[in-house]
This record gives structure tokens, C-alpha cells and sequence, in this order.
């Protein structure tokens, strides 16, 4: 699938969690990332990063959540404080899906000349993540088999020195790589563009299709977008609202191509 | 003949070094040559490579005198961007110089920037999955693929941009023998068919000796050239055979395995059966384990194996064949999916009962100093165990002298046997090691080798899992062999790999089946 | 590898049935009142800008915060109400207001913070109800309408506490009140040992007081919407009509909307299993 047509699902998936509290309509976008990822995810460490990511989204609601615990412990305020944590959380997840289905560096290659180096910036950062999910990994297993098992702030060392390094000492060799065949030599040529497939349009046009709505809905204050959590009520659910996301996982009935 | 690659007094310190890298290297590579750069870890092999595009000293700073021309055009004038379209260089690790995902783009990432016609780039990259072996791959991710496969592709990428000279840091380094052959030849063709010139440095000369026309041996930054029979003697190194030609006393040194059967001498009668130490009690037992990743399809199947007090066991097999997998499933670091490995009463526990030296060493080096990384095993152990001696360990490894060193500032070699010093150091009896040959020039090899056996005569254990059938020669007990994640084979080297074409050390090739190492054909003959 | 799928399937599993349960009415979101003590009372005055009542709430403390003083009078006179910005704002009192999570998204008009001068005047709050402390015998006002400040925003009528709170009963053990005439108080105490005859439901408070007639000032915004309603910004789509309404009770999170959701999570789970195990056995 084209680039530009992930770059659409995840930005529009991300402003659909971004309009919404209600914990129907952000199960139901959990559910229908993990679809798009189990169809689209590439091999590799990459793949990870969905869970990666779902872990780190659970982590950022229990830390918000567990924030309500400085001030007035009630019902309506830890409710609150957990549906805008998991609304944080499920942008995650959108970013982890976006992370696992995509290369970045082919997202990079769609960039404008003139843009190339912000977008190389930008691609060595989005790869960074995976990188380094596989590299903490690899190392911690590796001192492990050593007998040193990194669990205390004194043991912290044998894995971020190893992870640090190894990082830095490739991100070098990427740079003399990309440089030694000829990255920023100004004039190219592209292998094999992507087209923009017929999967691909209706990707990124259900995508933007349901962020409409759902900002529709949010400008409107239709569709319980935001559940009171005082009084805590439970929240509802507007069937439409829900078909809305279901069509956000349209792209994991696409057949996957490429890595 | 045109000069390919021309340097002139060249002297070159990095930033932090205290001798140069590089001092006063004069050297001409004449075009369409195949030039094999040599000499002993740590040398300056890889930095002279690094000179030929101008990554050295552009990327790297430090202090550079002399001049260095590719096909005409100087390095200092020229960033290495602007001399992608006449030298390409694929580096020791190519997982890390991967730009793109998929293989088939990876390919094409040179021509893009070379901005090759769309129609061109698509038959060239046609032309490498065939050359290289790897059409089947080009939809795969380049991080899903094994380390043998990575570097065919890091080689077809470079080669795709249709450069004038190709530099390669050790190109065989993670392949299997026939692989190698394979990489080799399509190499050679190259130099031959298309008036190419290939710069490779290299440890396994054994690999590599037959193909190349000029040896440059480098030692302590200084470089002599020349024909490669007279190069690799003064070196005093050489592949099995021209080590067996010096201990015999032979007047012209073979380089390969033909030159030696040229000469006609051969050993008489069958080897006497070397003396296999006595096998003593079981100390890793695996049974019908079979393993598997989160989603990819089944790596093991079935194995059952022992591990014997004393042995040294080799485990081999070609790219992909479960090698890495069965390791660390010994080492208790993967949870098979069926089955289970004991020692003999209960799991394993890594860094106690077993230990593991990893592919890449550099995920365990911690420290600011090589004996400071021995200290860090040391303080993981548990009080009541006793310590080995750590200057023991660096002594019997000879690497002492780079004790207060910082471990990666060290040759990727050295660091190979820092790395296994500072997993020795846990005394773990059942020593497992990945792949250890990566940089390990034959002088540091041989002393790995005696660590090894070693380590197995003192009452303990080693598995090492390797694609060097010298060095499965030179210090396994027994070799197994895998392929498709079952064991096919479980002998003495002299059964396994006299039984092989491929896996065939170069004195079982010259001499037949049972002679595996020079010394042993060299003791026959006198 | 088949173990992952069969967890993640669980997990949707069970968070579909976590979130599907109380819809499905196993758990009950009602909240049970607030005990009312009947010596401590502060007036709460609502005005929509059609219509003004005022509620005699008793405290059961001797402070609560401005926003208490609310889901008292929710617990005791029913009267509907939603807090925004985790219960710092006011967003919809009495079926009038912001039906979404930020309770300004109508600038300018909003809910008008006011407190009782102890004589039928109102001075502008300029702090957050939630930090402010409302003592036995003031007066609160709220007004929806239109105004950035004292000056520009509506007042609620004037009123005192007297004019909302009955004089106290001699005795505690009275009859309970039943909110005739000129002022109800809440229903009293469903704490049995203090008033043991006073149980029952909450009776409706008594004031109501049209405003449509007052000043100019505030029904330029009351002509323009006569009934101000969460929907009134626009005809929503039939489509979404079963999450209209302001405040439903919870039982009204049932029906279609929460089944279809479910269904959504199960399948979509599923789904993405048995494709994780396809590609996996195909490689």
C-alpha cells in the first residue's frame, strides 16, 4: 500500500481517538488498529511495536490515573483522569499500528526534495523505536547469558551502555552508508513508485471519511463523544459513530503486499 | 593497465588515537584486479578501506596526510555522496547500513540517488537477486532475514549501482561455506567478465586465496603488496594448506587446495585416530526440544543432544538452519515450544550452568576497560562460588595487554575475545558461543581454539555454532549438523566433515576423508 | 505463536464483556443520595433564561464546595446536572448547557457563576465552584447566558435563602415536608434514625420562576432559542438519536449501540487473530 495512504490512516485514526473519551469508541479503535496491524504488519522487530506501544499507552493511562491519587480521590475524578488517559493511550496504539505496518524510510521517500532533510530527520527518528526495541532486547538477553541480569538501578549500565552505544555506532554506519551510496547527491529517481492503489484511496478515504465525522460529532456534541464522568453515567453509544470506526479497519481486509 | 585505486604517502590517526592507523602507505591497485587485503586483527585493515571513498577522513575527522585517488578522482576533493557512482563499500556489519525495508528497494536505494533511469534500475535489480541467490527474499523485510542472507543483500545493493571499484570489510564473514563459494565466484565474474576491481579484506584465506590476483598484507598500519603467495608467506599466515606447505618444509607454498594436490605428496595410509579424551558424564541434556519465534514458522524440530564433559562441539549447518535458535535454547534464554534441556537435574541457569558469548559482542561491552568488563561478571556471581582469576582468563585468551584498554575501542576481533573472556569469567561449565569468528584473524583464532579446548580438558563443555569448518577442524571433539532445524548429522569431525563436499575442511579436500589439519597431515608426512 | 492469538482474543474477550456487563444491567450506576442533614441548608438557584428554580439543599457538613452544593441537590431534588474538565466546570445544569466534555464549547454563553449577597444580590464568582465553599445559609446562582463577566452575564433572579428554605421545624421529628406552597425543602433525611418518617422520594422544589419576562438583556438570547436544548446547535442525523438526550438514565446505555459495539471489539479481535495465524502458517 502507498505510504501516503498509512500517513492518512494513522493521522486520521489519531484525530478520531483525539475527539473522544468514551471508552466504546476507543475499545472499538483498539480493536480495529490490531486488525489493520495483524493484516499490514511488516516482519521483523518493527511488527513489535504495536505491543510495544499498547503496553506504553496502558502505562501513560494507570500514570495519569494514578496522578488523581495527589488530589481529591472520587469516583467522577478517577474516572476522568483513566478516559483521558486512555484516549492518550489509544493515540499510542495508533502510532504503534503506523509503526509496525510502515518503513520509514519509505515514508521518507515520498517527501519533496526540498523537504528531504526535515523528512530524513524525521524517518531516523520514527526508526529509532523499533531500532531500539530490538537492541534493548538483544542486549538484556545477551548480559543475561553472562550472568549479569539487569533489574536494579546498578545493573541500568550493562544495558543502556550497550544500548547507547550500539545505537550511536549505528546510526553512524547508516550515515556512512547512505552517504557512500549517494544520499544527498540532489537529483534522483524512484524505484518502482508505489502507485497509489484502489486499496490504497479507500484507506486513506474511509480514514479521512471517519475523522470528519467524528469532528462533525465533536463540534455538534453528538454521539456522547465525551461521557459525564460527574455525575458518572454510563456512557453511550451511538451505532453510527461505531460503524464509523469499524470502517477505520478497512484497510486489513487489503491484501498486504511487500514486507 | 589503469590505476584503480592509488594511494600516496597516506598517514592517518583517528581523532583519539595515540599511534596512527595508517602511516606512509603507498599503493596501487591496478583496474579490474581482485585484491585481497590481510593482516592480523586490529591492523588497519578497515580504516584502509574505509580511505578508498573517503569515508576515512571525511566522517571520521582525525588527522590525514597524503593523497588517495579512486579511478582518477582524489578522495579529499570529493565527499564520499560524490563517489558513489564509482566506488561502493559495503561495511562489516551490513544489518546496520540497511536504509529501507524491503530487499527489493534496498537494492535500488544507490541507483535512486544516482537517479538511474526507472527501466534501468528495475532490470539491474533483476540482475542482482539472480547473481546473489536471493530472488526469493525480495519482498522480505531486510531485518527478518539471517545474517548470511543480510550480507548478500548489503553486496547487491552496493553492486547494483554499477561502481567501477567495490570494497568489501570481510563480505564472508557471516556465511556459510557454500554461500561464501557462491559470493566469491559471483565476485570473480565480475572482475573478470566486466574489467571490475574488487578490494576485500579478509581473515578466512582458505575462502578466498584461489580467487584474488594481488595479497596486501597490513601490519601496525603499514601495508606491503604483491602477489599473494609471496604476501601471505612473509605474513607467516595463509589458508591450511600453506601452513601445511611451511610445516612441511615444501620449496613453493600452495595457496590452494589444488597447488597442494600438484605437488603430489601425500600422507600414507589412513590418519591414526586421533586421541579423543575420554568422554565424561552428560551435562546437558536436550530432548525432542523444538522451538519457534512469536509468528514465524517452526526453527527446531525435534532435537535430542548431550553435551559431554570434555567435548567441544561445533554446530553447523547452513544460513537459517536453527544454529542461533538451538544455542539459546541451551543457554535457557528461549523457552522451547516442546521438549526441554536440563543439566542433568534441573533447567539451566544462564551465567551459572551455561554461558553464552553472543554474535555480536559489542551487546555486552559495558565498561571503560577490558578487565573492568571481567569485574562486572565477577560481581554478578554469586559470593559462595568461587572466582576465577581474572588476569588467569586475559592471560589464557593473550589478551592482557589490552587490559586497560576500552573495549571498543579495540578490532572487532579483539573485541570477539574480550567478549568471550569476560562470559568465561562467570566459570560456567558448558561454554556456548555464537558465531566467534567475525574479525578473528588465524593467529587469534588459534588462541580461541586452545581457550576452548581448554576450557573442555579443565572438566567443563563448549558449543560453538559456526560456519568456519578450519576452525570446527582445528578444535571440535564432534560436530553436529542441522538443516531445517533437525539434526542430520553427529560425529567426530573427521566422519562429519570428511563426509561433506561443502563443509570439507581444505585437508580432508586435498588428502581425503579423517585429515583435518595441517599439523596432523605435516606429523604423517615426516 | 497460536498461544499469542488465542491470548489476544481473550483480552478482547474480556474487555468487551467488562465494558458490555453493566449495559447489560449487571451493575446498577445509580447513585445512592446523599444523606441530608436537615439543620445545615444553602439555596441553590438555577436559571436556564426561561425558567429559574431555586432548591433549599441541606449540606450534611458544615462546608461543602460549590460543585457538592450541586450533586446535592441532584441527590436530593434529581436535578440534572454534568461537571466538565474532571469536575471543575459546570457544563449542563437542568437540561440546558454543553452536553459534551467542554463545557465552553458554546461561548459565549455558558453557565454564569454567582453568589448570594445575603440580600437577594449576586456578586460574579471568580473562582472555580469546585474550590469555592458554600456555608449553611448561603445562596448560589447559576445562569445560562450569554457574557465574559459581572458586567456583560446575566443574573439569576434575586433571591435569598429565606426565600428558598423554609423556617426550621421546632422539632427534627416532624412531619415530612411536602414541598407545598411557597418553599420546599428537601425531602429530608432518609437516615432513618434521625428522621424516621421522613423516607421517601425527593419531592420537586417548590420555586419556579419564569424568566422569559425579564430583562431585555437576557432574552435576546432566549428569543433566538426559545428552548435551549444540547441539540439545538443542529437536526442530528437519525442516525444518532440513540445517544441524544441529555443525561439518560444509565439503563439507557443498553440497546443497540453497546451490542454493536461489542460484536465490533469480538470481531474485529478475531479477525485480526485468525489473520495473524494465516500469515503465520503461510511463512
Amino acid at each position: 500500500m502507498h505510504p501516503g495512504a498509512w500517513i492518512t490512516w494513522a493521522t486520521c485514526a489519531g484525530v478520531v481517538a483525539f475527539t473522544t473519551t468514551n471508552p466504546w469508541y476507543l475499545v472499538v479503535l483498539v480493536a480495529a488498529s490490531w486488525f489493520v496491524y495483524a493484516a499490514h504488519r511488516v516482519e521483523g522487530p518493527a511488527a513489535r511495536s504495536f505491543r510495544v506501544f499498547l503496553l506504553f499507552g496502558l502505562v501513560t493511562m494507570l500514570v495519569r490515573t494514578a496522578l488523581v491519587f495527589f488530589g481529591t480521590i472520587d469516583a467522577a475524578s478517577v474516572a476522568f483522569a483513566a478516559l483521558e488517559g486512555a484516549r492518550l493511550a489509544v493515540i499510542l496504539v495508533v502510532f504503534g499500528t503506523f509503526n509496525a505496518v510502515t518503513d520509514p524510510f519509505g515514508v521518507l521517500r515520498l517527501a519533496p526534495r526540498r523537504f528531504h532533510e526535515p523528512a530524513l530527520a524525521a524517518a531516523l527518528a520514527l526508526s529509532i523505536a523499533p531500532r531500539t526495541i530490538a537492541s534493548v532486547r538483544r542486549v538484556r538477553e545477551a548480559q543475561a547469558m553472562r550472568g549479569i541480569v539487569v533489574h536494579r538501578w546498578r545493573t541500568l549500565p550493562a544495558l543502556v551502555v550497550p544500548v547507547l552505544e550500539t545505537g550511536m555506532e549505528e546510526a553512524m554506519t547508516l550515515a556512512e552508508s547512505m552517504d557512500a551510496r549517494g544520499h544527498g547527491r540532489g537529483r534522483r529517481s524512484r524505484y518502482r513508485p508505489q502507485p497509489w492503489t484502489s486499496a490504497g484511496i479507500a484507506t486513506a478515504m474511509t480514514a479521512v471519511a471517519a475523522a470528519g465525522v467524528f469532528v462533525i460529532a465533536s463540534a455538534r456534541g453528538l454521539g456522547d463523544l465525551h461521557p459525564s464522568t460527574d455525575p458518572l453515567e454510563w456512557p453511550r453509544v451511538a451505532p453510527a459513530l461505531v460503524g464509523t470506526i469499524i470502517a477505520v479497519a478497512i484497510p486489513g481486509v487489503f491484501r498486504r503486499s511487500g514486507p | 593497465m589503469t590505476v584503480a585505486l592509488a594511494l600516496t604517502e597516506v598517514s592517518f590517526t583517528y581523532p583519539e588515537g595515540e599511534a596512527p592507523a595508517l602511516a606512509d602507505v603507498t599503493l596501487e591497485v591496478p583496474e579490474g584486479i581482485f585484491a585481497l587485503a590481510t593482516g592480523p586483527t586490529g591492523a588497519g585493515k578497515s580504516t584502509l578501506l574505509r580511505t578508498a571513498n573517503g569515508l576515512v577522513p571525511h566522517f571520521t575527522g582525525g588527522t590525514f596526510a597524503g593523497r588517495v585517488r579512486v579511478a582518477g578522482r582524489d578522495t579529499l576533493a570529493h565527499a564520499p555522496r560524490e563517489l558513489a557512482d564509482t566506488v561502493a563499500f559495503v561495511p562489516q556489519d551490513p544489518a546496520a547500513s540497511f536504509v529501507l525495508d524491503r530487499v527489493e528497494d534496498e537494492l535500488a536505494y544507490g541507483m535512486e540517488n544516482l537517479a538511474v533511469p526507472p527501466e534501468r534500475m528495475r532490470r539491474r535489480v533483476e540482475e542482482m537477486l539472480d547473481l546473489l541467490g536471493i530472488e526469493p527474499l525480495r519482498d522480505r523485510s531486510v531485518r527478518s532475514i539471517s545474517g548470511g542472507e543480510r550480507q548478500r543483500v548489503a553486496i547487491g545493493a552496493a553492486l547494483a549501482a554499477g561502481p567501477r571499484v567495490l570494497v568489501l570489510d570481510e563480505p564472508t564473514s557471516q556465511l556459510d561455506p557454500q554461500g561464501a563459494e557462491d559470493v566469491m565466484a559471483a565476485l570473480q565474474r565480475l572482475v573478470h567478465d566486466h574489467g571490475m576491481t574488487v578490494l576485500l579484506a579478509e581473515h578466512r584465506l582458505e575462502r578466498v586465496a584461489g580467487f584474488v590476483d594481488m595479497a596486501i598484507g597490513v601490519t601496525d598500519g603499514s601495508v606491503e603488496a604483491g602477489e599473494p603467495g609471496e604476501v601471505l608467506a612473509r605474513l607467516g599466515g595463509g589458508p591450511p594448506v600453506a601452513r601445511l606447505g611451511r610445516l612441511a618444509g615444501w620449496n613453493r607454498v600452495p595457496l590452494t587446495v589444488r597447488e597442494a594436490r600438484a605437488t603430489g605428496m601425500r600422507p600414507l595410509g589412513p590418519p591414526s585416530a586421533r586421541s579423543v579424551p575420554a568422554l565424561g558424564d552428560p551435562l546437558l541434556i536436550a530432548r525432542g526440544l523444538a522451538a519457534g519465534y512469536d509468528d514465524g514458522p517452526e526453527v527446531l524440530r525435534r532435537i535430542d543432544l548431550q553435551i559431554r564433559q570434555g567435548e567441544v562441539v561445533a554446530l553447523m549447518g547452513r544460513n537459517g538452519a536453527g544454529k542461533s535458535t538451538l544455542l539459546r535454547c541451551l543457554a535457557g534464554s528461549m523457552q522451547p515450544t516442546e521438549g526441554g534441556v536440563r543439566v542433568p537435574a534441573r533447567a539451566p541457569r544462564p551465567g551459572v550452568d551455561v554461558a553464552l558469548c553472543p554474535q555480536e559482542p559489542e551487546s555486552i561491552l559495558f565498561n571503560d576497560t577490558v578487565e573492568g568488563e571481567i569485574a562486572a561478571t565477577l560481581a554478578a556471581l554469586d559470593s559462595e562460588r568461587p572466582h576465577p582469576d581474572p588476569g588467569e582468563i586475559l592471560d589464557r585468551l593473550r589478551i592482557r595487554a589490552l587490559a586497560r584498554r576500552h573495549p571498543r575501542d579495540t578490532s572487532a576481533g579483539q573485541r570477539l575475545l574480550v567478549a568471550t573472556a569476560a562470559v568465561a569469567a562467570t566459570g560456567a561449565p558448558i561454554l556456548l558461543l555464537d558465531e566467534p569468528t567475525r574479525g578473528l584473524d588465524p593467529g587469534s583464532k588459534d588462541r580461541l581454539a586452545a581457550f576452548l579446548r581448554d576450557h573442555a580438558a579443565g572438566g567443563g563443555a563448549v558449543v560453538i555454532a559456526t560456519h568456519d569448518v578450519e576452525l570446527a577442524a582445528a578444535a571440535a571433539t564432534r560436530v553436529v549438523m542441522l538443516a531445517g532445524g533437525e539434526l542430520i548429522a553427529d560425529g567426530t569431525p573427521g566422519q562429519v566433515l570428511g563426509d561433506s563436499h561443502v563443509f570439507a575442511p581444505q585437508m580432508t579436500r586435498a588428502f581425503g576423508p579423517g585429515w583435518l589439519t595441517p599439523e596432523q597431515v605435516a606429523a604423517a608426512l615426516s | 505463536m497460536r498461544e499469542m492469538t488465542r491470548r489476544a482474543a481473550t483480552l478482547a474477550i474480556a474487555v468487551a464483556m467488562a465494558l458490555g456487563a453493566p449495559a447489560l444491567g449487571v451493575l446498577d450506576g445509580t447513585v445512592a443520595p446523599a444523606c441530608a442533614a436537615t439543620q445545615q441548608r444553602a439555596a441553590l438557584v438555577v436559571d436556564t433564561g426561561t425558567q429559574a428554580r431555586s432548591y433549599c439543599v441541606a449540606l450534611g457538613a458544615a462546608a461543602v464546595s460549590g460543585t457538592d452544593l450541586i450533586r446535592l441537590a441532584h441527590a436530593q431534588y434529581g436535578l440534572d446536572y454534568r461537571l466538565g474538565y474532571g469536575g471543575r466546570a459546570v457544563c449542563r445544569l437542568d437540561g440546558v448547557g454543553v452536553d459534551g466534555g467542554d463545557c465552553f464549547a458554546d461561548f459565549p454563553d455558558y453557565w454564569g457563576y454567582w453568589h448570594g449577597d445575603g440580600s437577594g444580590g449576586w456578586t460574579w464568582a471568580s473562582a472555580s465552584a469546585a474550590d469555592w465553599t458554600v456555608h449553611p445559609g448561603d445562596v448560589e446562582g447559576w445562569q445560562w447566558g450569554t457574557g465574559e463577566d459581572a458586567t456583560t452575564h446575566a443574573m439569576p433572579p434575586g433571591t435569598t435563602e429565606e426565600d428558598v428554605c423554609p423556617p426550621l421545624e421546632p422539632s427534627p421529628t416532624a412531619s415530612p415536608v411536602g414541598g407545598g406552597g411557597g418553599g420546599g425543602h428537601g425531602g429530608g433525611s432518609p437516615d432513618a434514625s434521625d428522621s424516621p418518617g421522613a423516607a421517601g422520594p425527593p419531592t420537586p422544589p417548590a420555586t419556579v420562576t419564569p424568566t422569559a419576562d425579564r430583562a431585555p438583556r437576557d432574552r435576546v438570547r432566549g428569543e433566538a432559542t426559545p428552548t435551549p436544548t444540547p441539540s439545538s446547535t443542529g437536526a442530528p442525523p437519525v442516525s444518532l438519536a440513540a445517544a441524544q438526550g441529555p443525561g439518560p438514565p444509565p439503563a439507557d446505555a443498553g440497546g443497540a449501540g453497546p451490542l454493536l459495539a461489542l460484536a465490533a471489539v469480538i470481531g474485529l479481535g478475531v479477525a485480526g487473530s485468525i489473520v495473524i495465524r494465516r500469515r503465520t502458517a503461510a511463512s
